[in-house]
């Protein structure tokens, strides 16, 4: 009985390392895969039927895989193709989910340089959510930091700020685009407004840069002696 | 008649702590930990929402286990047991029995909801999630969700197998978070006679979506008075409804 309870332990651990030695061994080999699975990533809507109740769990489950496929592209392991269909199927699952839709303008914006993409996904989200000031915000965002488009930017501001749960800080930066388009310091506080309000290390991350970049074209100009308005 | 339910639904509340069911909280406690404490890296900017949307929807998905697993076999096993023949020969009608059925697995879910929302709010202390009482009318909803399909794995339990049950309880829950899809294809295909077809079948199986008020509640959104009195007023009257069509079936059944 004894012996017999020995080998069952004995062949028991046996399989057990068998299959955790095959795992290990086949991390190593090279299989099909990896970001190009993402290109199997069925279209937001069929996936907002699919998931019946649980549509909020499936979007958390694409936004960790989107975050984790932006931190390979990051690492340099491709090239973002899939971005904006995972962003696409999150924002369908979850049209709520404001992170998302501001992490993936941020994205579409600056890495991909799509910034009529990165506007579209925003205003996707505003029909979704008419009463954030976040969204409106993040447009005007986009056309003054990135486009350049002061009067643009201008507009969406103030849409930002008419919005029933605007903050004096938006209130303020419709004003001052008004008043000051162009200006680097705007930029700046724009950035680190940005920096502030965001618990997302990418974006942080993102905007930390552009505040650095802002501060030189200050100092540089202070030192040329034109100085900031 | 009530004492006789009540006497039925105990005996049935018993079986299924008996059957360890309990368990499964435990696993739904695992699940919120890991969704808060290993994933936190991973949520960046959406920590909070994560792990209430996993909360409301463990409970949910682990009630659906709970009614399908436990309801799909509690007659049958009566019925090889022969149990159900001792029963029913003490002044104990058919009704009263079935009745006690739904009644001790409703006490089940009840129990193991209000266990699972302990674990909830003690999760959301140590996360940066929150637990708002907002969350309390989507928990509500769900509960009414797991109502309406605990009546119909009663119903299908009274005429076919465990596993057919499963099956079409499976089904009809599917089914029911895409009748509004089903009248909107109706509507899309033009013809007259296939939107009416369509609206005959959205009416004739349930809509579970009213019953859903997670991603409502977790955007910070409440779900108003009328969405939840109406909502109860179709639960209680479907679920009813398919008490009433498995007592009708029950009551034919010969019992070999």
């Amino acid at each position: 009985m004894r012996s017999r309870r020995l080998l069952l332990v004995l062949v028991a651990g046996l399989l057990a390392c068998g299959s955790v030695g095959s795992l290990r061994a086949l991390e190593n080999v090279p299989r099909g895969g990896g970001s190009d699975e993402k290109l199997y990533v069925p279209s937001g809507r069929y996936l907002r039927q699919a998931a019946l109740g649980f549509r909020e769990v499936a979007a958390d489950y694409l936004w960790f895989q989107t975050v984790q496929y932006y931190g390979a592209y990051r690492r340099g392991e491709h090239d973002l193709g899939y971005f904006r269909g995972l962003l696409d199927a999150v924002c369908r699952l979850d049209p709520q989910f404001i992170e998302a839709y501001r992490f993936g303008s941020l994205v579409l914006a600056m890495d991909l340089r799509d910034l009529p993409g990165a506007v579209d996904i925003l205003k996707r989200g505003i029909q979704d959510n008419p009463d954030t000031w976040v969204l409106p915000f993040e447009v005007g965002f986009v056309h003054y930091v990135l486009d350049q488009d002061y009067r643009r930017a201008a507009c969406w501001f103030d849409a930002a700020a008419r919005s029933p749960d605007a903050t004096d800080f938006t209130r303020r930066f419709a004003a001052f685009c008004h008043k000051r388009a162009g200006d680097t310091e705007v930029s700046l506080l724009l950035w680190r407004n940005l920096y502030e309000t965001t618990s997302n290390p990418s974006m942080r991350d993102l905007a930390e840069r552009m505040i650095e970049r802002c501060e030189e074209q200050l100092r540089a100009r202070q030192s040329g002696g034109t100085g900031g308005t | 008649m009530i004492q006789r339910v009540t006497a039925v639904a105990l005996n049935t509340f018993r079986e299924t702590v008996r059957d360890r069911i309990f368990y499964l909280v435990a696993i739904f406690g695992l699940i919120l930990l890991a969704s808060s404490a290993l994933l936190s890296p991973l949520t960046i900017g959406a920590q909070g929402k994560i792990v209430a949307d996993v909360g409301l929807a463990s409970l949910s998905l682990f009630g659906l286990l709970v009614v399908v697993f436990v309801g799909s076999g509690m007659l049958r096993k009566e019925l090889d047991k022969r149990t159900i023949t001792t029963i029913l020969t003490k002044p104990v009608s058919r009704l009263e029995y079935l009745l006690g059925k739904y009644a001790g697995l409703t006490l089940t879910l009840l129990c193991m909801l209000a266990a699972m929302v302990l674990l909830f709010v003690l999760v959301t202390l140590v996360t940066p999630a929150t637990f708002s009482a907002r969350y309390l009318a989507a928990i509500y909803l769900v509960f009414w969700e797991l109502l309406l399909i605990n009546g119909a794995v009663l119903l299908y339990s009274t005429f076919v197998s465990p596993v057919l049950a499963m099956v079409f309880t499976l089904g009809l829950f599917a089914i029911g978070h895409l009748s509004e899809d089903i009248l909107s294809f109706g509507q899309l295909m033009g013809g007259a006679m296939q939107a009416t077809v369509s609206r005959v079948i959205y009416y004739l199986v349930p809509n579970l979506e009213i019953f859903n008020a997670r991603g409502l509640v977790v955007h910070g959104g409440t779900v108003s008075a009328a969405q939840l009195g109406l909502a109860t007023l179709y639960g209680f009257c479907y679920t009813a409804l398919l008490i009433v069509l498995a007592a009708g079936i029950f009551a034919r059944r010969e019992l070999k």
